[in-house]
């Protein structure tokens, strides 16, 4: 009891320390809100929306009705500029990722038999996003490809027709009649095969839970940036205990009747509560404001965050043994913190180094959170990546203690 | 002469820090490895034609196999898995698995779903081929885990979306068609044997679609070799990584002030400006090291190539390293505490582009990446490494990098407290 006592006692001084000062505020409530409202506004509704240039210099009104498709495209935001020099010098500067430019011949060339080009300058530079942005215009201007084609070929069909062929039927009359019934049977048919297509598609997700969720990027991507932020901790942690030893403060510790390790629970317990603020404060705001799954179990959810943050409390106490002054505390153990968010794969989950992604606690936290987000698990999901977190937590705070030097 | 003085004296404390020198070099080198490799020979570096997606076919008629084709030109398409897949996730015993077939297909791709061992996998119902036929509309189902990768979901969903339209307008063309028979059966004769005979005469064998898509690179981009996925990241994470290192130059001016060294510096025969530029070249110096070597690691490591223009290169990296140093002494100068002045960088690094193309951003966060240093350093970067160019076109953004650096510096200045 008596422990425990002096554990809240050191725990609350620590607080009220660490509460005094505003920066560390901004680190704690205001950094991960930007860092929300800018992934809730970029991926918050699934599929991003492009900005592209669009120059149309053609003068017929294919082209027009082709920058019309693409502005009303809810995945393109077109900036109209005058000319395809100007839209190549932009992309070409980096203005904007990629240029849609109709040229000046373009509804003539769309009825010969060469048919008539859309140019798509793509930035090289941002060539790995090029393929969206070609299918979202492609996919803006389906129905159009395929009545260009047919407005064409009838063009030719009409042609191939004799006047004297059709009696006493005029041309004039003949061709207003089957383009009008030809295209009106077209279009239909074109109409149906893109809603309502033969073969479409319905996806089922694959997960151990019985009720999986609908995933979505953004839920794909908070936890790995949750947790990066979340272990930027580490240099709070060590920061403070910097301070503290080169002030004095911690050798005037250890005359109390408080053990050290009553001391380090002591210290670490504010920032294990600050770690558990923080992931919630993201996760909460990410479902109030951009709609995103907290899972089925708020129970297996409350499980991986405990776990989580006492990782990273525990892994500050290591950190805190290890640095010997300030700018160690600070500015090399946010690159160790760096070097490690990526390791895990959670910076970038394609960039990851398997096997050693392993020994870091990002990787099994958002394992663990993947599974209770994206793929609605229940306990069955955490209680591996959660195992091993309270088991890191154990190295940590035990290899820490040992290291620890209050002088 | 006592700028250079105050730069070597940080020299001596730097050398002094047993290991120190050692870490400044190991952790640019323990955070570009990762992206190297994954960007040149990870996951990061597959194409979409090696991204593999398993189709599980029940129908095995003419329709089924047309839409495999059509996957298998985006993708490397799988098909009938051998029984050792089957062993590897307990189906040995299983009768469905006693030969290679679609029911065995789709027990493997549940079980590796479902422990995350393969993100995608297509199903294609039995009758499929007879219902196209008939005109009656067959779903597919894309079986996916839920935490699986979903640019590659979008992607094949797109894939298969596209071949199902295609395949589905042929068909409605032919039912067309017999509505153009219906059409012009209340017509002359004289006048449906002119539609007939035209309809004959017009082959649609060969002919280009009346509109088609053309992809180029601006006309300024030189490097006309399409730029590799490690071209295009590399810039980003070195960038987020440099303007970390503020943190680090930030805490040694802390821990300066600290220890009373700044303290007695003052009361030498040193202004503050001079004291202010020796510790600037100092960061410079540091900056510009971690710079070259997350650069030059990436390039003997992973081929990474610099461009074709190197004066322009170094002026950048010099251009880079001032801003990082600048902020560094001013984030020291606000008494922010150093703890908290890395999360702010690393969402300066989002709205930067360091992580996504800006192109994703909605209009007020790409105004708001302009007044950010890294929209800067990154364009410059890009500009030498992926559009290939020169010093001339990279010189706008040095400008505004010098000027960044400008103004934190002042500020700096304006806020240095040597005594406090």
């Amino acid at each position: 009891m008596l422990t425990i006592k002096q554990i809240l006692a050191i725990a609350y001084k620590e607080t009220r320390l660490w509460l005094q000062v505003p920066g560390n505020w901004l680190t704690i409530l205001l950094v991960p809100f930007a860092f929300i409202a800018i992934l809730g506004s970029v991926f918050g509704g699934n599929t991003p929306v492009f900005t592209v240039f669009a120059a149309n210099e053609d003068r017929g009104d294919l082209g027009a009705d082709v920058i019309k498709l693409l502005d009303n495209s809810p995945n393109l935001e077109l900036e109209l500029v005058d000319t395809q020099a100007e839209a190549d010098r932009r992309v070409g500067q980096g203005e904007r990722m990629a240029a849609v430019v109709i040229p000046a011949d373009f509804s003539e060339a769309a009825k010969t038999e060469a048919g008539g080009t859309i140019w798509v300058i793509i930035d090289p530079a941002r060539q790995s996003n090029a393929g969206l942005v070609s299918g979202l215009v492609k996919a803006a201007l389906s129905k159009m490809l395929v009545d260009a084609s047919v407005e064409r070929e009838m063009s030719k069909m009409v042609f191939d027709i004799k006047t004297g062929d059709l009696g006493g039927t005029s041309s004039f009359d003949f061709d207003t009649f089957i383009r009008a019934g030809v295209k009106a049977v077209i279009a239909k048919q074109v109409n149906e095969a893109i809603d309502n297509p033969l073969i479409d598609l319905e996806k089922e997700a694959v997960s151990v839970s019985a009720n999986p969720i609908e995933a979505t990027r953004l839920g794909g991507l908070v936890p790995g940036y949750t947790l990066m932020f979340l272990f930027f901790l580490l240099s709070h942690i060590a920061t403070a205990v910097v301070e503290e030893r080169s002030l004095g403060s911690l050798r005037r510790l250890l005359v109390t009747p408080a053990s050290k390790a009553v001391i380090l629970a002591g210290k670490m317990l504010p920032f294990f509560f600050i770690a558990i603020g923080q992931m919630l404060f993201v996760l909460l705001v990410s479902s109030w404001v951009f709609n995103m799954s907290l899972g089925n179990s708020p129970l297996a959810l409350a499980v991986i965050i405990l776990a989580t943050a006492l990782s990273a409390a525990t892994l500050g106490i290591l950190v805190a043994s290890l640095v010997k002054n300030e700018n160690q505390a600070g500015g090399l153990t946010i690159l160790v913190v760096l070097v490690l968010a990526v390791i895990s794969g959670s910076i970038n989950d394609s960039i990851q180094i398997m096997g050693l992604n392993m020994v870091t606690p990002h990787y099994w936290a958002r394992q663990g959170m993947l599974n209770v987000l994206q793929r609605g698990m229940g306990l069955e999901g955490v209680w591996l990546p959660a195992g091993i977190l309270l088991g890191l937590s154990v190295v940590f705070f035990g290899v820490g203690a040992r290291r620890f030097k209050f002088e | 002469m006592k700028i250079l003085a105050i730069f070597l004296t940080e020299n001596k404390r730097l050398f002094r820090e047993k290991g120190l020198i050692l870490i400044l070099l190991l952790m640019p080198l323990a955070f570009i490895i990762p992206i190297g490799s994954a960007y040149t020979s990870g996951a990061a570096a597959t194409g979409d034609e090696d991204r593999p997606l398993l189709v599980i076919d029940y129908d095995g008629g003419q329709q089924a196999q047309d839409l495999i084709e059509t996957l298998d030109e985006s993708f490397r398409v799988e098909r009938n898995l051998p029984v050792e897949d089957a062993n590897k996730v307990q189906l040995d015993s299983d009768p469905d698995c006693a030969a290679p077939g679609p029911a065995c297909d789709e027990k493997i791709a549940r079980a590796q779903l479902k422990a995350s061992a393969r993100t995608l996998a297509l199903l294609i119902p039995k009758g499929l081929s007879e219902a196209y036929a008939q005109s009656k509309q067959t779903i597919v189902t894309l079986l996916y885990d839920p935490a699986g990768d979903v640019n590659l979901r979008d992607q094949v969903q797109g894939v298969i979306k596209g071949a199902a339209i295609s395949i589905s307008l042929e068909k409605q063309v032919m039912q067309g068609q017999q509505d153009m028979k219906d059409l012009t059966s209340i017509a002359p004769e004289n006048v449906k044997d002119a539609v007939a005979g035209a309809t004959a005469r017009s082959s649609t064998t060969d002919l280009k679609s009346a509109i088609a898509f053309t992809q180029i690179s601006p006309s300024n981009s030189i490097d006309r070799k399409p730029p590799t996925p490690l071209q295009q990241s590399i810039p980003g994470y070195t960038v987020m990584f440099v303007f970390l290192v503020a943190g680090f130059m930030a805490g040694w001016s802390t821990e300066e002030k600290r220890n009373g060294i700044l303290r007695r510096l003052r009361s030498s025969p040193v202004s503050t400006p001079s004291l202010l530029a020796g510790k600037l070249l100092y960061g410079l110096v540091v900056s510009l090291a971690q710079i070259l070597v997350l650069f030059l690691a990436t390039s003997s490591m992973f081929r990474l190539e610099l461009g074709t223009d190197p004066l322009a290169f170094i002026l950048v990296c010099v251009a880079l390293a001032t801003t990082v140093a600048c902020l560094g002494m001013l984030a020291s100068a606000v008494k922010f505490p150093m703890s908290a002045i890395s999360a702010p960088l690393v969402i300066g690094a989002l709205l930067g582009g360091c992580l996504f193309s800006p192109d994703f951003f909605p209009p007020l966060l790409r105004t708001i990446s302009y007044f950010i240093p890294h929209t800067w350093a990154m364009t410059a970067y890009q500009d030498l490494l992926v559009r290939g160019q020169g010093l001339a076109q990279v010189l706008p953004e040095i400008g505004v990098l010098l000027l960044f650096a400008a103004v934190f510096f002042g500020l700096g200045v304006w806020r240095f407290d040597p005594l406090d």
